[in-house]
């Protein structure tokens, strides 16, 4: 084992928004917040696709260069957590982070940002396993019950999946053999047209 | 003998930079988190990975189904 990663394969994805909702129920976030989105490219129009997005746990993570307090850190499983004490809510990794995966409460009449709360890959985080602490801060610790996170187990149309990279990337290209196509993932081309151009939106502008 | 010795010498230099230098940042100041599999896994991480091979396996509609 040696990195934990999601896929998500839009060829499958329905925007049913399931994984948000089961993210949201496993981990009991607050109301305004979400871990996981589910974002649609091309809606309306012939080609539309659809990935859920959280965070990609990605190795060489942007949201911890630049944390001023150095409150994350990588397991040897390559998740990326973050320790929520150390947390000083600034909101620089939301910034830093292409995928917008870092969310902030919204308490208070002036949205004064709180602690960082994003995908914890349902592996917790630095308090003890299992303990109602880590369950209030961090959510469900379902990786040190031997589970994968729930987004992923319960996908209906499997197609976010999550594990180990080479496993999943295994069952990916297994799937992509058997239909013939959809090797590409999602990508620039489905996103901008094969000419580099952006592609006409549902109402004749240009998509961005 | 020389040979030998010099292919020894050789694969080791080749095989230097296989290793991966490790992505644990070295500055973090939060706390240490134990690892996934100390407390219901009993520290076994073979055990747990076996587990959690087979959830990935799960993922997979063409094995799962006949």
């Amino acid at each position: 084992m040696a990195r934990m990663k999601f896929l998500c394969d839009a060829e499958r994805c329905i925007n049913c928004n399931g994984c948000v909702t089961a993210c949201k129920n496993e981990n009991e976030t607050p109301w305004g917040m979400s871990r996981r989105h589910v974002v649609t490219m091309k809606d309306g129009v012939a080609g539309e696709r659809s990935i859920s997005v959280a965070c990609m746990h990605c190795s060489d993570a942007p949201c911890m260069a630049v944390c001023p307090a150095d409150c994350f850190y990588h397991t040897e499983d390559g998740l990326v957590l973050h320790d929520k004490d150390q947390c000083i809510g600034c909101g620089y990794c939301f910034y830093a982070c292409p995928f917008g995966a870092p969310q902030f409460p919204h308490e208070g009449a002036f949205g004064v940002r709180g602690k960082m709360d994003k995908c914890t890959f349902c592996a917790g985080g630095p308090e003890p396993d299992f303990s109602d602490e880590e369950f209030k801060k961090y959510g469900r610790n379902r990786l040190a019950e031997g589970k994968l996170p729930l987004c992923a187990e319960m996908c209906s149309t499997k197609a976010l999946l999550g594990g180990d990279a080479q496993a999943i990337s295994d069952i990916f290209r297994e799937r992509a053999l058997n239909r013939g196509h959809g090797g590409e993932l999602w990508g620039w081309q489905q996103a901008y047209g094969s000419d580099g151009k952006p592609e006409p939106g549902p109402a004749g502008g240009t998509k961005k | 003998m020389k040979t030998n010795l010099l292919l020894m010498l050789s694969l080791s230099a080749l095989l230097a930079a296989c290793s991966e230098k490790p992505q644990t940042i070295a500055d973090y100041r939060g706390k240490v988190d134990n690892k996934p599999y100390d407390v219901k896994f009993g520290g076994d991480r073979a055990k747990w990975e076996a587990q959690l091979r087979s959830r990935v396996a799960n993922q997979n509609e063409y094995r799962r189904m006949p």
